[in-house]
């Protein structure tokens, strides 16, 4: 399987953690971003997001890279990664979307073996791409792309 | 922008997820479908992709419970349950798709699924609009296609079964922008009088499958009762003058 963690784009400040939603400038640099994933030629068959407003309409954008995709939303992307977790991921270029420290405590479970292995540092708009079975340290990081890189392929 | 928030429907939906939870009371399961596929409506009015599929799964997910509440009706009303080995073979079914659907309504995709409609970005009236008017051309299509399935034999069953979900479609979009659909409602009640023969009569065919029963009279009996239903309706052009 491949996997792509991707971190929500930037949203505006608010009270309301789970309602704030991107900000004009998020949208259109990740917008940008998605841009650059389309030139490295990635597609994706499901796309599991969080339920956070920002993680929604940062799913929303990938509809271009997800033509035939199946779009899921789940509450386990919005708390520590977990065995229920793992369990949902199937498929063969998968795409999550959410927010950290758990994207980062999930890279490091997949990659290492332990959640609490590293900081991979995944910006806002970032992807890292694994790839391998999605078990504790069953996968390896193809790549990390800051979203700056992203927004320059696009 | 005028804009259209999901809030009247979700709160629907929440407050039946429960009751269709317990499992007491048939109305529960039914009430959150039909929440699930208002909501559906509203997001593809506002030509949103996610949490669409989300709530399609959750319509699906409790579909099985539905069909067999509506068969017990309709059983009832018949005069009694029948066949004992059908009766038997529909308790069986009805606990396997109860347990279905109560992994559903306590999955992380539900838990999900209710957070983020909370806090869904409002959809713009007039992207909605738009979606409006091509849900009226869908229906019409469907419309052409029944009219076109009366000289196909086999035809006409999933051809009113698309007349009926096209409809229902647009009645709810209608109902999200505030517009008249009296009249869609009555013809989507008349098909879905229709559609519920059909649905037990399939259910007829999968327990003859299963046990080996000779079901033909039973079968006989619902296509004759379709059939029936299905020339009233077509004998009172009348009734599709709404989607003219």
């Amino acid at each position: 399987m491949d996997l792509f963690l991707i971190r929500h784009a930037i949203a505006e400040d608010g009270a309301d953690d789970a309602a704030r939603p991107l900000s004009d400038e998020g949208a259109k640099k990740f917008s940008r971003a998605v841009r650059g994933l389309d030139a490295l030629g990635l597609r994706f068959d499901r796309v599991l997001h969080s339920p956070k407003r920002r993680a929604v309409e940062t799913a929303e954008r990938l509809g271009p890279l997800a033509a035939d995709a199946d779009f899921e939303v789940t509450s386990l992307l919005a708390e520590p990664p977990s065995d229920e977790l793992l369990s949902h991921l199937h498929g063969r270029s998968v795409a999550l979307v959410g927010h950290e420290p758990y994207l980062s405590a999930l890279l490091a479970w997949l990659v290492v073996g332990a959640p609490d292995a590293g900081n991979f540092a995944l910006k806002k708009g970032g992807v890292a791409h694994l790839s391998g079975e999605p078990q504790p340290g069953g996968m390896r990081l193809v790549a990390l792309y800051p979203p700056k890189t992203l927004r320059e392929l696009g | 922008m005028t804009a259209l928030t999901p809030a009247p429907w979700l709160e629907h939906l929440e407050r039946h997820v429960p009751i269709a939870l317990e499992g007491v009371d048939p109305e529960g399961v039914h009430q959150v479908r039909v929440a699930g596929r208002r909501l559906r409506v509203l997001l593809e009015l506002g030509e949103r992709r996610a949490l669409v599929e989300d709530l399609r799964w959750l319509v699906r997910a409790l579909s099985r419970t539905r069909d067999l509440d509506v068969l017990r009706d309709v059983l009832a009303g018949a005069g009694g349950p029948g066949h004992e080995r059908f009766a038997e073979w529909l308790e069986r079914l009805a606990a396997e798709a109860r347990h279905d659907a109560e992994a559903a309504l306590t999955s992380p995709r539900l838990t999900g699924l209710l957070a983020a409609l909370e806090v869904l970005s409002p959809i713009d009236e007039a992207v909605a609009r738009r979606g409006l008017r091509k849900a009226s051309q869908r229906a019409r299509k469907q419309l052409d296609a029944l009219v076109g399935a009366r000289l196909e034999p086999g035809a006409l069953g999933p051809a009113f079964h698309g007349l009926r979900r096209a409809l229902r479609r647009l009645r709810y979009a209608n109902d999200w922008l505030g517009e008249p659909s009296d009249g869609l409602k009555h013809l989507q009640d008349a098909l879905g009088a229709l559609c519920d023969v059909a649905a037990l009569e399939r259910l007829v065919r999968e327990f003859a499958e299963t046990s080996g029963a000779d079901v033909s009279a039973a079968v006989a009996r619902l296509e004759a009762a379709q059939a029936a239903l299905a020339a009233q309706l077509l004998a009172t052009p009348a009734a599709f003058a709404v989607l003219r």
